[in-house]
């Protein structure tokens, strides 16, 4: 074998030479380099190398995370844990006025969007039937803006705010829808009893 | 979405080690490791909810690895954190016996060094592969590259690494 081939076959070997150690060459390849290595002291030398870099690698240590790093986690995920709840049920807890206020008018379109079954004879003057519109509108307007108040208290407390701002959202739609349908409803409640008081 | 407590530390039970080994390799320097794995793991809370319970492992190595890219690009653009010597013979236990103990000294200081040769991806999957023994499977699903390219990235990493320890070897094999 010339020189040259003999070089040229080294670089071959040298470059399956890992392949080979990590016994990922076919028969074929893996018998060709293993012909090679036994009768090529450079090529043997290589692989020895190869070999104790390898083992030096793999007794390299691995660490377990330090105790510290452990607590500080467990104390800034705890933190966050807290956080997300004021953000979320903070705006009702802290403000219990707007929250009564919220409730009265709940409670006031039910009255209103599910009337008495049963038709009973008009009891309100038209100024008392007014009255109640009026307030009823200002009663929805204030939900309204409890809503919108609650959004943003939402969106600047809460870091991971996708799906949060989403729910909020999704709540302020329905809190207008509701008012909407309350101010139609308190509107149309209001023109017969105004009629019949009339008549 | 956040995860729930009892799966966030069964997550970093399983997981911690794999995520702060890989950071302690890959920057050389432990205090800045932990930085990382703070990190990491604050960002499972936040976000391993997201994430398939079989994926924890790869996600976690993905996004160690991408913390430690960003901290050596910040140690690059700043000021440059010297890594001495010593700091790094730290990270290496004593091995038993006089004449392995005197062939790591030399030989596993400079393994240390020349990992830091190594450009990336190759040095993620020489410490995956070899020092943390993952399997060319968890490290094509780690890094998203095909199993074909972890195989050639690795041995060209180790040919690499053997040329920068040629010297020390040679030297300590005559000895």
């Amino acid at each position: 074998m010339s020189q040259r081939a003999d070089h040229e076959s080294c670089a071959k070997v040298l470059e399956m030479l890992d392949a080979w150690i990590d016994g990922d060459l076919d028969d074929a390849e893996a018998t060709a380099v293993k012909k090679h290595v036994d009768q090529c002291e450079s090529c043997q030398a290589e692989q020895k190398l190869a070999e104790t870099v390898v083992a030096e690698l793999r007794a390299l240590p691995e660490f377990d995370v330090p105790e510290r790093v452990v607590k500080t986690v467990r104390h800034k995920t705890r933190a966050t844990l807290a956080e997300g709840l004021r953000a979320l049920f903070g705006v009702f807890v802290s403000r219990p006025l707007p929250t009564l206020a919220a409730a009265a008018a709940v409670a006031l379109m039910i009255v209103v969007l599910f009337p008495s079954p049963r038709p009973t004879e008009p009891q309100y003057t038209d100024q008392e039937v007014a009255r109640a519109v009026a307030e009823t509108r200002l009663a929805l307007a204030y939900v309204g803006s409890i809503a919108q108040r609650a959004e943003l208290q939402v969106k600047t407390r809460v870091l991971d705010k996708g799906p949060a701002v989403q729910t909020v959202r999704g709540v302020q739609r329905a809190l207008d829808f509701i008012g909407e349908a309350g101010i139609a409803a308190a509107d149309q409640a209001a023109t017969p009893q105004t009629q019949m008081k009339g008549s | 979405m956040r995860m729930r407590r009892q799966d966030f530390e069964a997550a970093v039970a399983t997981h911690g080690r794999k995520v702060y080994t890989l950071a302690v390799y890959l920057l050389a320097n432990r205090e800045e490791a932990e930085d990382v794995a703070q990190e990491v793991l604050i960002r499972l809370w936040r976000r391993g909810q997201e994430v398939l319970p079989e994926k924890i492992g790869p996600w976690l190595v993905r996004v160690t690895r991408n913390a430690c890219i960003d901290a050596i690009r910040r140690r690059k653009g700043g000021s440059q954190v010297a890594i001495d010597a010593d700091a790094r013979g730290g990270f290496l236990e004593p091995a038993p016996g006089p004449e392995r103990q005197a062939h790591a000294s030399q030989l596993g200081g400079r393994i240390l060094r020349a990992l830091e040769v190594l450009s990336e991806p190759g040095r993620s999957v020489v410490i995956l592969r070899e020092i943390q023994g993952l399997s060319y499977q968890e490290i094509s699903d780690a890094l998203e590259i095909p199993m074909t390219s972890v195989r050639v990235t690795l041995h060209r990493g180790r040919r690499r690494l053997r040329e920068e320890l040629k010297e020390v070897h040679d030297h300590v094999a005559a000895c």
